[in-house]
Order: C-alpha cells, then sequence, then structure tokens
C-alpha cells in the first residue's frame, strides 16, 4: 500500500474523548474501521458511542423543547389578544405573518391546539389567501405590480426583464434564498405605473432598463453587514 | 305551505323545501353532481340550474328553497345547453380513464355524462397530475379524479366531525387534500370511509383487496375460511339489483363456498361473544363497581380510533372487549384450528364487512395477534365482495341456500341487529339484564335506541336500579354525550349515562362506509328493516343463549372475563397524536 | 381626549374655518411611493432651519395621481396653490422662494379645477400654458411676453408670471390664468398679450372672446375633504370639515327614520358595483327581528386599477367611520366591521386611529352624544382574495373562513355575519351618507341622471395623460372624463376603448364615447359600473389581450368552489392564450361564447357570472380583432407582441423622462 495512514487511531480504538470529540462522519467511519479490524463494534465502544448519543439526543430534545415553548408563549399571546373575537382565525394568521414573514407549520398546530380550531380548517383558509405563505420568505421581495394600469404600461416587459435577470418565475426564490419575485394585483400607484416594490420600497415609472441598477441596489445592501 | 308551478305541474310544499325536492314530487329529477341527501347543498357543480318564470338568470335548484308563485323551468333549451356545457367543463378537468377505474359502472358523473351523450371532447382537456394517496390500508384517494363537489368534505367535517379533509388553495388549484397537507394516514382520518361512500366519483375508494384475496383462494397452501359481518346480509343484494334490507345470509354461504372458501363463519357468532364479554363487563363495573362507568362500546374500529386521538381521557370506560370481527378471527385460529387439527398457520381468515376501517382494524394493536397470527388477514369491504362475486359468475341470486359452518356459525337476532345503530345496546342490555337479574326481558326489544335520530336515549330497570343509557351514531353527534359526562365529573354530578353504544358511521354498521353505493336515510332505514326482521325470525334471541357460544365458554374460554377469554378477547387503547406530522 | 357632547359639537358648527398659512403634503400610498414623506421632511427641515412658524400639515390626497408627490402650499395674500411631481430639493425651494419670496416655482403649479368667469380682485398670478397638441411648445415664449408686458407697464412687483404644470385645460392652444380669480383664457395668441395685462390685469375687466367658459366637470363630495384635512386628526375633522354634525343631527336634532328617508330622497345607490339603493338595504336589514344586526364596511377593494376606496379610506377615514355610525343608527345595529384589504397598510393604520380616536371622543362606544345609542366598529383584514369583495364571501372570511361565497338566498340583509341581518356598504357609498344628511337628499339628488343620482368617483388610468381620481355627476359622459378631466390619451394618439367595471366589466369602444355614465346606460353596452375603475386604451393596445388580462385575473381569483367559474374561466383563459399566440381556430370563437354563456348562467356569484364580460365585449366591438391573430397565425401574433413591447417600453422611457 502507497497510501499513508489517514487517521493517527488507524491501528487502535478510539478512546472516549476522541469518541466525544469527533463528528458524525468520522465516527462513522470509525466505526467502519473498527468493523473490519475486530469483524465486531468493541462492546466499551459501543456502549460509549450509545451513551454519547442518548447526551446528544437530550440535548436535541431540550432544544426543541425550548422552541416548543416559545413557539406556545407566542402563540398564546396572539390568542389572547384575539381571544375574546369571534372570527379571530384570519386576523391571528395576520399576526404570526407579519411576525414570520410565512406560517410555520409548527406554529400552525399549536394555534390549532390552543384555538381548538382543526388544522384543516388553518390550513384551508391559509393556502385560500394569497397573502398567507407556507414557506419562509426570501431576504428581499421583489414585487411587480399587474395592476391594469401597469400592465397597460408595460409591468410584463419588467417581469420578463426580472425573470431572466434572476433566473426563476414569479412565485419563486432564488436558489440562495435572496430574491424572491411576486406578482401582485395593484398596489394602488396606479398613477406612477409600471411600479416595483422592492422591500417595501415603490419604484414608480420604472423602465426595463433601470431594473439592473435596481437588482444591484438590493445586492448592495446585501454587501453592507 | 309553498303553493308554485313547476315545469307548468301545480306543487305544493312545505316552506324551506328546496326547488330540487319539489321537483322530485313532480316526477321531474333535477340533476346534480354534488347535492347529496345526507348533506347541505355546497351550490359546487353548476348542473342543477333552473329558471324561474323564464327569467335570464338560472338558480341553482340544489339550494333555493320553492317560493310562492314560482313558476320553475328545469329542462328548457337554454337550461339544458348549459347544463350540458357545463358538464363538459367538468369533463374537461377530470381524466376520463372510466374503464379503469374503481368505481366504473357506479360513477354518478359517468352516468350524467352518458344520459346527455356526450360523445366527444369538444374542450381540451387539463388535469394536474397529482400521485394518488395510498397510505392508509384503507381508503385511496385518487386526486385527479376529483371533481370538488365538497361532499367527501362536509362528511369529513360536519357529519364526522373528523377534519380529515379539506380544501386546499383556490381558483383552477382548488384541491381536495388530507389535513394540512399531509399524507391520509398521518393525518385525524379514521378511516370510516364515508368520504368513499359518498364521492359522486372514483376520486375515494376502499382499498381493492380482491386481489390478495384471489391470491389466497389460489394458493393450495392455504386453507381460506371466511366471516360475514351482521349488515352485510342485508345490503349486499343492493349491488344485484335488489332492494335495500333484503336478507340474503344463507345465499353468502352458499356463494362464499363456492368462492373457494372452506369453511365460512358468521361474524353474528362473535358479536353474541362480545355480549357475553361485554354485558359481563358492564354488570362488573355497574352492579360491583369495578371500574369506570359509564361503558363505552369498542366494536366500531373507526369509533376507536377516533376515541383514541380525540377522547382519550375516556380510555378507561372503553369496553376492553374486541369486536366482533377479531373474537372471530382469534377463535378460528385457536378453538377452531385445535377441533378441527388444522394448523392456524395455514388458515386464512377473510372477512367480509361493510366498513373501511375494519381493514385498518386488523393490525391496529398486537393483540389483534392474540392466536399467535394475524387473527384476520384480510378484508373485504361489501362492494368489492359484489364484484368478486360478480367476476367468478356465480349467479349469486339464484343460488340455493346453505348453512354456516358450525362451532362459529350460529348467532341469535342479538348479534344480527349488531348492524344497525343502537344494536349493540340493545343486544348488551338483554344479556346483562338476563346476567343481573336471572331472568329473561319479556320484551326484548328496546324501541327507544333504534332509528335514525342521531343521539337517542333510553333508561331500563334493572334490580330495581335504574339504567340510562345512550347511542351515538356519526362521529359528530359524540361530543355532546362526552361532553354531558365531562360535565358530571367535573361537577360530581350524578352521571349522565351508564352505558353508551357509538357506531362512526351514520345509521352503525348498515351506513358503513363500505356498503355499496347510494345510501341516504331511506336506504339505512330499510336496511335496519332487514336485521330487525331477522332479530325477529330468530328463535333465539340473546347472545347468552347461543349454544355454540356457550359450548365455546365450556369448551375452551372458561368463564366470559376469565384468564383465555383475556387473552385471545380483549384489547388496550392508547393516546394517540391527531396529527402524526 | 373628552368625551364631546352635543353642545360640543353644536359650538364647532360655528366655527369652522382653516388656518391662515400652513404647507400640506399629500401622504397616502400613491404619494408616499412616489416619495412624499421624504418631501414631508425636507420641508420641515428646511422650516426649521429658517426658523419659520409655518405649519406642515400632512393631508390624503385630492386625487391627482399624475403628479404625485403633491404639495399645496398657502401663503396669507395668496391663493392656495398645489405643486405636483415633488422632489425634496424642489421642497427646499418651496420653502425660501413660494413661502418667503412669494414667488410661484415655474413648471410645477397643478391648478386643475380652478374656473371663474369674473375677476374679484387684482391679478396677483398668472399661469401660462400650452395645452395644444402641436409639438412646439409655446410656453415659455408666452411666459416671456406676458413678463415684457408687465414690465413695460411697471407691475413687475404686483403680477407674477409663472409656467404651469398641467391647468386642467386641455387641447386649448396657449392658456392663461388670472390668479387669484382663477379666470382662464383659451387660445390665447400672441396678439392677445398685450390686451391681457391692459384689460385684465390693469383694467380688471374679463375678455369675453378668450373667456374660457367650460364649467368644472367635477363635483366633490365623495372627495370633499381628501387633501383637505389631516386623516390622522379627530380635532381636524371636527373643525375644518364639520366632522360628525351629521351624526350629532341624526342622533339628536331628528326622528327616528330621518337617514333613511333622506336617502331615498338622494337616490343613492350602492358604490360597490351592484347598484342596489342604498336606503333599501338599510330598511330591509332593519327591519329584520333580531336580537344583533351588523354593519360592515366593504374595504376590500381588489379591482387592479381601482383605488378609490383607499384613498378615501387613507384621506378622510373619519367621513366614512361617520356614515357606518349613521347606518347602525338607522337599522339599529351595535357592532360594525371595516373589512379592509391587508395591502392596504395606510388605509388600515388610519382607519385604525380614526376608530381610536372617535371611541375616546365618545362617538363610538356606550351612549352616543347622550343619545342612548351604543355602537362599536372594528377592523378585520383581508388577506389577498378578491372574490371577498362578494357579500357572502367577505362574510365567511370575517368569520375566519376560506371566502367562497354562498347561495343567496338568504340574503345577508337576512341572514349574515353570523347568521344575523347584516348590511355591508362600500366605503365611497358611506363616505357619501354624512353629506346627503347634512344637505339633505334632495340636495344630492340635483346631481346624477333620472336612474342614477348624485355623483361617482373614477379611478382613470392606463393609457391617459392625466390618470387620476375623479368625480363626476352620473351622467358625465366618458369622451368629457377623459378628454376635459384627465386631459385626453397620451401621447395624444387615437382612443380605441374605454374598459369600465375591472374584471367583472367590458370595453367600450369610441363610437360610444358620448354616452352618459350611469348603472343603467354601462349596462346596455355590455359592460358595468363596477367599483370605477376606468381604463383608457389606444390604437395600439390589443383587445384580445386586454381580454386575456383580465381574464387571468379572475382565473386566479375564483375561490375555486363551483365548477362553470372554476374550470370555464381556465379553460377559456388556454382559448385566448392560444389565440393571441396565433394558433386558434374559428372553432375557438364558438367555444369561447359556449363557455362564456355556460359561466355566466351557471356560476354561483358575481364573480363567475361577470368573469366573461372583458371577453364578451371584446368579442362584440372588436371580433375581428379576434379574427385576426386566427387568420394571421403564429407570425401575426409576433408582430402584434413585438409592437406592443416597443411601445411600452418607449412610452416608459418618456414618462420617466418628464419631470
Amino acid at each position: 500500500m502507497t497510501s499513508a495512514p489517514t487517521h493517527p487511531v488507524d491501528d487502535r480504538d478510539p478512546t472516549p474523548v476522541e469518541l466525544a470529540n469527533c463528528d458524525e462522519a468520522t465516527l462513522l467511519g470509525m466505526l467502519d474501521k473498527m468493523e473490519q479490524r475486530h469483524g465486531f463494534v468493541p462492546r466499551e465502544i459501543s456502549e460509549e458511542i450509545s451513551r454519547l448519543v442518548q447526551l446528544r439526543l437530550e440535548r436535541i430534545e431540550r432544544i426543541r423543547g425550548k422552541l416548543d415553548s416559545t413557539i406556545r408563549r407566542d402563540v398564546q399571546t396572539h390568542v389572547a389578544h384575539w381571544s375574546n373575537e369571534e372570527g379571530n382565525l384570519i386576523m391571528i394568521l395576520h399576526a404570526i405573518q407579519n411576525q414570520h414573514g410565512y406560517v410555520p407549520r409548527e406554529v400552525a398546530m399549536e394555534l390549532s391546539r390552543e384555538l381548538g380550531v382543526p388544522l384543516a380548517r388553518i390550513y384551508e383558509v391559509i393556502t385560500f389567501y394569497h397573502y398567507f405563505k407556507l414557506q419562509p420568505p426570501a431576504k428581499h421581495n421583489v414585487v411587480v405590480c399587474n395592476g391594469t394600469a401597469c400592465y397597460l404600461k408595460g409591468s410584463l416587459e419588467l417581469l420578463n426583464e426580472l425573470r431572466s435577470r434572476l433566473g426563476i418565475s414569479e412565485g419563486q426564490t432564488t436558489a440562495d434564498r435572496h430574491i424572491h419575485l411576486d406578482v401582485v394585483r395593484c398596489i394602488g400607484c396606479c398613477g406612477m405605473s409600471p411600479a416595483l416594490v422592492v422591500d417595501g420600497k415603490t419604484y414608480g415609472r420604472v423602465k426595463t432598463s433601470e431594473v439592473g441598477g435596481i437588482l444591484d441596489s438590493v445586492k448592495k445592501q446585501e454587501a453592507k453587514p | 305551505m309553498i303553493k308554485a308551478r313547476i315545469n307548468d305541474l301545480p306543487v305544493e310544499v312545505p316552506e324551506g323545501t328546496t326547488i330540487l325536492e319539489a321537483a322530485r314530487q313532480v316526477q321531474v329529477c333535477i340533476p346534480t353532481l354534488c347535492k347529496h341527501k345526507d348533506l347541505l347543498s355546497t351550490a359546487a357543480c353548476g348542473i342543477c340550474i333552473v329558471r324561474n318564470k323564464g327569467g335570464g338568470k338560472m338558480i341553482r335548484a340544489c339550494c333555493t328553497p320553492l317560493e310562492n308563485d314560482m313558476e320553475i323551468s328545469t329542462h328548457d333549451r337554454d337550461i339544458v345547453e348549459v347544463r350540458r356545457s357545463t358538464l363538459e367543463l367538468i369533463l374537461s378537468n377530470h381524466p376520463q380513464a372510466c374503464l379503469t377505474c374503481g368505481r366504473n359502472g357506479e360513477c354518478e358523473l359517468q352516468s350524467l355524462a352518458a344520459d346527455f351523450n356526450i360523445d366527444q371532447e369538444t374542450i381540451k382537456r387539463y388535469v394536474r397530475d397529482t400521485p394518488p394517496d395510498t397510505s392508509t390500508d384503507s381508503i385511496v384517494i385518487d386526486f385527479v379524479k376529483c371533481i370538488k363537489c365538497g361532499r367527501c368534505i362536509q362528511v369529513c367535517q360536519e357529519m364526522q366531525n373528523v377534519w380529515a379533509l379539506s380544501f386546499l388553495e383556490r381558483g383552477i388549484n382548488t384541491r381536495m387534500a388530507p389535513a394540512g397537507d399531509i399524507t391520509l394516514a398521518e393525518s385525524p382520518c379514521v378511516k370510516c370511509g364515508q368520504c368513499s361512500a359518498h364521492c359522486p366519483t372514483g376520486a375515494i375508494v376502499e382499498k381493492d383487496e380482491a386481489p390478495t384475496v384471489w391470491q389466497a383462494l389460489y394458493d393450495p397452501e392455504k386453507i381460506c375460511v371466511v366471516q360475514i359481518a351482521p349488515s352485510v346480509r342485508v345490503t349486499v343484494g343492493e349491488a344485484f339489483g335488489l332492494p335495500p334490507g333484503t336478507n340474503l345470509t344463507r345465499k353468502l354461504y352458499s356463494a362464499l363456498r363456492r368462492l373457494g372458501f372452506k369453511a365460512v363463519f358468521d361474524t353474528n357468532f362473535s358479536a353474541d361473544v362480545t355480549i357475553v364479554e361485554e354485558a359481563s363487563e358492564f354488570i362488573e363495573r355497574f352492579a360491583h363497581k369495578r371500574g369506570e362507568l359509564p361503558l363505552i362500546t369498542s366494536c366500531c374500529p373507526s369509533w376507536t380510533d377516533f376515541m383514541e386521538k380525540r377522547h382519550w381521557d375516556f380510555i378507561d370506560n372503553f369496553s376492553t372487549a374486541k369486536s366482533p370481527q377479531q373474537m372471530l378471527g382469534a377463535l378460528a385460529k385457536t378453538y377452531y384450528a385445535q377441533k378441527l387439527g388444522i394448523d392456524p398457520a395455514k388458515l386464512y381468515m377473510v372477512s367480509i364487512m361493510p366498513c373501511t376501517a375494519k381493514k385498518y382494524e386488523l393490525s391496529r394493536t398486537e393483540e389483534m395477534y392474540a392466536s399467535g397470527f394475524k387473527d384476520v388477514d384480510v378484508v373485504l369491504t361489501t362492494r368489492e365482495l359484489a364484484r368478486m362475486l360478480k367476476q367468478s359468475g356465480i349467479d349469486f341470486l339464484a343460488l340455493p341456500d346453505a348453512e354456516p359452518d358450525s362451532i362459529l356459525g350460529d348467532y341469535t337476532g342479538a348479534g344480527t341487529i349488531f348492524g344497525a345503530t343502537g344494536g349493540v345496546m340493545e343486544a348488551a342490555v338483554r344479556t346483562a339484564y338476563f346476567y343481573a337479574t336471572g331472568k329473561k326481558m319479556e320484551k326484548v326489544e328496546l324501541e327507544a335506541v333504534r332509528g335514525l335520530q342521531g343521539v337517542k336515549e333510553g333508561e331500563l330497570n334493572i334490580n330495581g336500579a335504574k339504567v340510562r343509557v345512550a347511542v351515538a351514531h356519526g362521529l359528530a353527534n359524540v361530543e355532546q354525550v362526552l361532553d354531558r359526562v365531562r360535565e358530571a365529573r367535573k361537577t360530581g354530578a350524578e352521571l349522565p349515562y351508564h352505558f353508551i353504544e357509538v357506531m362512526a358511521c351514520p345509521g352503525g354498521c348498515i351506513g358503513g362506509g363500505g356498503q355499496p353505493y347510494g345510501v341516504d336515510n331511506e336506504r339505512r332505514r330499510l336496511r335496519a328493516a332487514g336485521l330487525y326482521q331477522d332479530d325477529r325470525d330468530r328463535s333465539l334471541r340473546c347472545s347468552h343463549e347461543n349454544p355454540e357460544v356457550v359450548k365455546v365458554y365450556e369448551e375452551f374460554l372458561g368463564k366470559p372475563l376469565g384468564h383465555k377469554a383475556h387473552e385471545l378477547l380483549h384489547t388496550r387503547y392508547t393516546a394517540r397524536p391527531l396529527y402524526k406530522r | 381626549m373628552k368625551t364631546l357632547t352635543k353642545a360640543d359639537l353644536e359650538s364647532l358648527a360655528r366655527q369652522q374655518g382653516e388656518g391662515k398659512e400652513w404647507i400640506r403634503v399629500q401622504l397616502d400610498t400613491g404619494g408616499i411611493a412616489a416619495g412624499a414623506e421624504t418631501v414631508f421632511a425636507e420641508l420641515s427641515r428646511v422650516r426649521d432651519e429658517m426658523k419659520l412658524a409655518l405649519p406642515i400639515l400632512r393631508v390624503g390626497s385630492v386625487g391627482y395621481s399624475f403628479a404625485d408627490p403633491v404639495v399645496e402650499v398657502k401663503c396669507a395674500g395668496m391663493p392656495r396653490i398645489l405643486y405636483g411631481r415633488i422632489t425634496p430639493e424642489l421642497a427646499g425651494r418651496i420653502v425660501r422662494e413660494h413661502v418667503v419670496n412669494k414667488r410661484l416655482l415655474d413648471e410645477y403649479v397643478i391648478a386643475t379645477r380652478r374656473r371663474s368667469l369674473k375677476l374679484d380682485g387684482p391679478v396677483t398670478q398668472i399661469l401660462v400654458r400650452d395645452t395644444g397638441a402641436d409639438l412646439g411648445n409655446k410656453t415659455e415664449f408666452f411666459q416671456f411676453s406676458l413678463l415684457e408686458e408687465i414690465k413695460r407697464r411697471g407691475l413687475t412687483e404686483r403680477v407674477q408670471v409663472v409656467r404651469a404644470y398641467d391647468m386642467g385645460v386641455y387641447d386649448e392652444g396657449v392658456a392663461v390664468q388670472l390668479l387669484p380669480s382663477g379666470v382662464t383664457y383659451v387660445n390665447v395668441l400672441a396678439q392677445d398679450v398685450a390686451r391681457i395685462v391692459a384689460e385684465s390685469v390693469v383694467g380688471g375687466r374679463v375678455l369675453d372672446d378668450l373667456l374660457w367658459k367650460e364649467s368644472d366637470r367635477q363635483v366633490r363630495v365623495v372627495l370633499r375633504n381628501c387633501g383637505e384635512i389631516d386623516p390622522d386628526s379627530l380635532d381636524d375633522y371636527l373643525r375644518n370639515a364639520q366632522g360628525y354634525q351629521a351624526l350629532k343631527r341624526v342622533l339628536c336634532d331628528e326622528k327616528p327614520g330621518f337617514a333613511i328617508a333622506e336617502l331615498k330622497t338622494s337616490g343613492l345607490r350602492g358604490r360597490g358595483g351592484a347598484g342596489f339603493p342604498t336606503w333599501m338595504k338599510w330598511q330591509l336589514t332593519g327591519a329584520q327581528k333580531a336580537d344583533q344586526r351588523y354593519v360592515i364596511c366593504n374595504g376590500d377593494e381588489g379591482d387592479p386599477g381601482a383605488f378609490m376606496d383607499r384613498s378615501v379610506l387613507e384621506s378622510d377615514p373619519h367621513s366614512v367611520l361617520e356614515g357606518m355610525i349613521i347606518a347602525a343608527h338607522a337599522m339599529g345595529c351595535s357592532r360594525g366591521y371595516f373589512y379592509i384589504r391587508a395591502e392596504y397598510p395606510k388605509a388600515v393604520e388610519r382607519v385604525e386611529r380614526a376608530i381610536a380616536q372617535a371611541r375616546a371622543a365618545g362617538l363610538l362606544g356606550d351612549n352616543i352624544l347622550g343619545s342612548g345609542f351604543s355602537f362599536d366598529a372594528k377592523i378585520r383584514l383581508g388577506a389577498g382574495a378578491f372574490v371577498c369583495g362578494e357579500e357572502t364571501a367577505l362574510i365567511a372570511s370575517i368569520e375566519g373562513r376560506r371566502g367562497s361565497p354562498s347561495p343567496r338566498p338568504p340574503y345577508p340583509s337576512v341572514r349574515g355575519l353570523w347568521q344575523k341581518p347584516t348590511a355591508i356598504n362600500n366605503v365611497e357609498t358611506l363616505a357619501n351618507v354624512p353629506a346627503i344628511v347634512l344637505r339633505g337628499g334632495a340636495w344630492y339628488a340635483q346631481n346624477g341622471t333620472e336612474k342614477s343620482k348624485g355623483t361617482k368617483v373614477f379611478a382613470v388610468t392606463g393609457k391617459v395623460k392625466n390618470a387620476q381620481l375623479v368625480e363626476v355627476p352620473m351622467g358625465t359622459t366618458l369622451r368629457q372624463i377623459v378628454y376635459d378631466i384627465c386631459g385626453g390619451v397620451l401621447d395624444d394618439k387615437d382612443i380605441k376603448a374605454v374598459q369600465t367595471g375591472g374584471p367583472s366589466g367590458g370595453v367600450i369602444p369610441d363610437k360610444h364615447l358620448d354616452t352618459p355614465v350611469s348603472y343603467e346606460t354601462l349596462q346596455q353596452l355590455g359592460s358595468i359600473m363596477g367599483s370605477g375603475g376606468m381604463l383608457v386604451m389606444d390604437k395600439n393596445d390589443s383587445m384580445v389581450e386586454v381580454a386575456k388580462f383580465y381574464l387571468r385575473f379572475c382565473v386566479d381569483e375564483s375561490c375555486g368552489k363551483c365548477a362553470p367559474c372554476r374550470i370555464g374561466g381556465y379553460q377559456m383563459l388556454q382559448i385566448l392564450d392560444r389565440i393571441s399566440r396565433g394558433r386558434g381556430s374559428a372553432d375557438d370563437i364558438t367555444a369561447l361564447r359556449r363557455i362564456c354563456t355556460a359561466m355566466q348562467k351557471a356560476s354561483l356569484c358575481g364573480l363567475g357570472q361577470t368573469a366573461p364580460n372583458p371577453v364578451l365585449s371584446t368579442l362584440r366591438y372588436f371580433e375581428e380583432e379576434y379574427k385576426a391573430f386566427i387568420e394571421g397565425g403564429p407570425s401575426y401574433a409576433r408582430k402584434i407582441s413585438r409592437a406592443q413591447a416597443g411601445e411600452a417600453s418607449k412610452e416608459t422611457a418618456k414618462a420617466v423622462a418628464t419631470p
């Protein structure tokens, strides 16, 4: 064999300290090696690994518990705020969407429990109204207004330009989750058509030639911490 | 009363009657694809349009009440033209794979298309490709065949209060989907199959096990035996054109033998066993104060699933007695096998059930393997059986009568009424009364718990003690019964009921999710009447009198609730998460 | 704020009037998007820097969307001046030049609606603008000539000559307006300059031969306070807009039934589109036996291209609220809901504030103004579903369900929100109510046609010179709206058609432009009034594309509940798409018509029933365009689409180039 040993523990079994300090992939590699060497994984090692796995599981459980209770508290606050109102589901969903930028599944589940409304009903509502999203938002939101006035003044050209520059179509997010492209029905700025909204800022009377500059300014914000 | 004219015919109907219903009174059938007699109108399909006084506006007959002086026309040229266009639109959004569809020949959309003689596609077809949901052992949802009539959703949400199905998205993308866009198995679904019984097309069907059964029947290594559920005998005839409620028990025995089953058992027999166990349990709890009251029946697997997911605070109230299907399976692979000297490993138990949830019950918990084998191997619904009979070339209706195989075949009137709502309660009361008093009831009929009212209550006197019973069917009716108990528990008040029967499907098993299509209250009534007739026709009408039941205890089980009985005939329940994801 | 009493309102009624000096910045969504907040900040900064005491006020929009951001200036001794398209740099100039030096800025003044036939005071400013369609712009030449003449007569100190941005006069040659009176001369020629100065400026006489006698086409009832008051200030509404006087009248001064009677006289019909008489709706709802009734303000304005409801909610929320309280009182409702699109955050914020202010002042809550009447209002947000403009869908949405319409009957007035009688009124309808109650139904009914009374707000957009909100009496013709008020078609192209009623409406070709606008006439032409969107299209716009645009909107917004709308719309869109790519066939037009009929007749709600209108009306008037696509094939389709793309980019470039 010409290749040098790649790992110091190649000819001996790892110590508990070594075990505790390596990641999953290395651990799996070690186990393979030991299996090759002994034909089985020595009991001390397997017990040590079980113990470590158990510890990690508990840690993850604690983290999850923490997250769960945060979500629960959060949802409880929203529910409490609207508790005396009939038909409060949509208003609570608005509050959740404002907070997270979308309606995470765990939150919807928690809301279902807190409110006593079946998850089916919550999803019926979320997917019916375009305002509510089930996917986390991208860092930046580029929205093309496709109201009648904008349409007539070339919003489709803007959209095509954005599509080709970003390599995605409307309703999609770039692979790096930086930019989400969307089309809306009239933002009410018909006097300034065609209009774009980038992260809440409206650009009016936009030319196709300006689209690149607008995207660059988004990227520039990105460069700043 | 409202007086109006429909197609120039005078009609008089009570206020609130829809045009659709009123029209039937004058022999006018207005077609619809979404309105079902069991359900409120969803006004979804747009097929039932009619006109008033020849006005330009077309109104929906399914949800518009007839008003005084209306002059309704239902089939003029314009209406039929629009109706045809709408139907063509619906068809343009449907795969039209009729010949390879589970509903072929029984599909409401297909038959309407046939009536309109739609012989070509004038509108280009658009069907969004979506894989079917095959996650459960009970029900298959083929989303592409859905016409979004909303029946299944109304059934699931309102009639059953299960909320496993819902509409998602909107517009052309609207789709029926399990709650929160997960698989059906991960959803709160209790597999009652009412969705499939109400679906107008082949979008929701039972999981077809006929191929599995054929395979077993052809297998020389297997000894196939079969059991038939109480309600199947009065419904299977519908698939052969007979009126609902026609009792075909003996023809079924004969047909099943011809199919190749080596022994034909009757679930009515094990229903009698169930009653012996359950009535004993009741006496134990009621008279001897050992265990929680009210006692709640557990032979409906959808109900037990529902309870485990939604009402697990009642776990201790549940009768631990298994359902008749599972009892028979366990007894067949132990008692019967021993007695006949058959290797139970070779026994293959098929059960014919009115129910899609029974397919799930087979492997519900480890107790379903009490015999050491899978107690029941496979479940066929009534609909699957009917198809198998037709496939096999058996002239079902002309068959000579036959008797069931002994030792697990004889039954009493109490066993047979299991198939109708209130039947289990009635049967249990007959036996419990005898156990408590040592006397036979003078009148075995318990009229208070019969019929189709959602919740039925009754009271009877056993040894001077008042026993209050409640019967609920259709899962949406459960809540009010349980809430009364919860309320009493909380306040420490006297229990409102001592014994509660719940069946998931409206009408009980005769309205089961696996029964022949076209169920409505009229059919449920006729089917139940068939069972009650069977009850009256039996010489023995109390479960404990069944000589074969007596024998099985003497020879094999020992005492009711005894050790052996417990091992084979009882089960356990655990709280389960409503959503698996 | 302390609780208002009847006496408070009575004394407020006597002291109406606005401040002497101010700058108003119009901060509605459109204005803010165009940078009005920065303009506001810059104005304040420069004012503070120069240590002026001048109040700078936030107001709503007067409706001149084309000129956003709009700033209005009032200085002692000078007329009120509106400036359009103001940048932060110009904001500084406004303070320094206009406020301090009392000199108007060239090129930004908009004076759209000032009209007068008399000179009622010495001329202090002269606005000049070449309104002609000719390419040569003579504005500067005339400013120079006028200035020379003024100089010659030694009036330079007293009279300023200013180039205006827009004077609301179109295609009338050179227009000259004398301020503060507003006397306007049109088709002014070079030789008239001396005359104008001599006769009018010096002599104070009106030159009848040049006088522009067209009266103002606009009558502002709904928009009466828009741009005039601070939408965030109850005090402003009370002091400067006779705020809550109508409510006081209804609650304290008149017999029950007064409001409904006045509304009946006024002939006001629902402004949401259907045009159901408002008084009848109120009476029906009020007549139901119920322990609870609801009133809902429908602010789910979803027509692409219509923004009047947003503008009213943002500019004058208290008027709508006052209208709602009056409605509630007339019907005996104790609860009200504003259902507003979540896409209108500014409107939501302002209505929310208005409700809080009214509650603090005792105008909402128990025993309002000591009358024994109690009522409270709340906001519910829409969530991006156009179909929720439909009454039963809106109710479902407020109840927290999918916004799918349900069959009617029962009508909401019988069984609505939470099964209780419910009246749903559009924003514009409610904004009319206080004015009608205060000034009387007969006053309101002076305007309009026999069956369509009063005024209507339209949002005019598309290929029009000045996209804006206009409020005109019913019966005004389309031509008057497009040409006299909005300045005609962009680039002076020929008009092809006007689309009214949004996605539920239809196109009206140029040959019908002289039709007076009313519920009935529009319907006869195959369109509808709708909520008041008006889209102007020029000769280059493809009608097939326009139909496709609206239909796509309806397909996206269909709730999906009923088959004719869900599938019909989609299939029509496929056919239109095929046609517009030049791949259609003659059969496609037959199929389109057939599906249209099925949708119209068999759909459950208004959305589905009216969704085919854009297709049907373009087929009715422009079938040859469809045929051209079918006969011309793909190459023709590519040619059309290239022409449109070129057109669009050229226009946008131009729009940006002009200030």
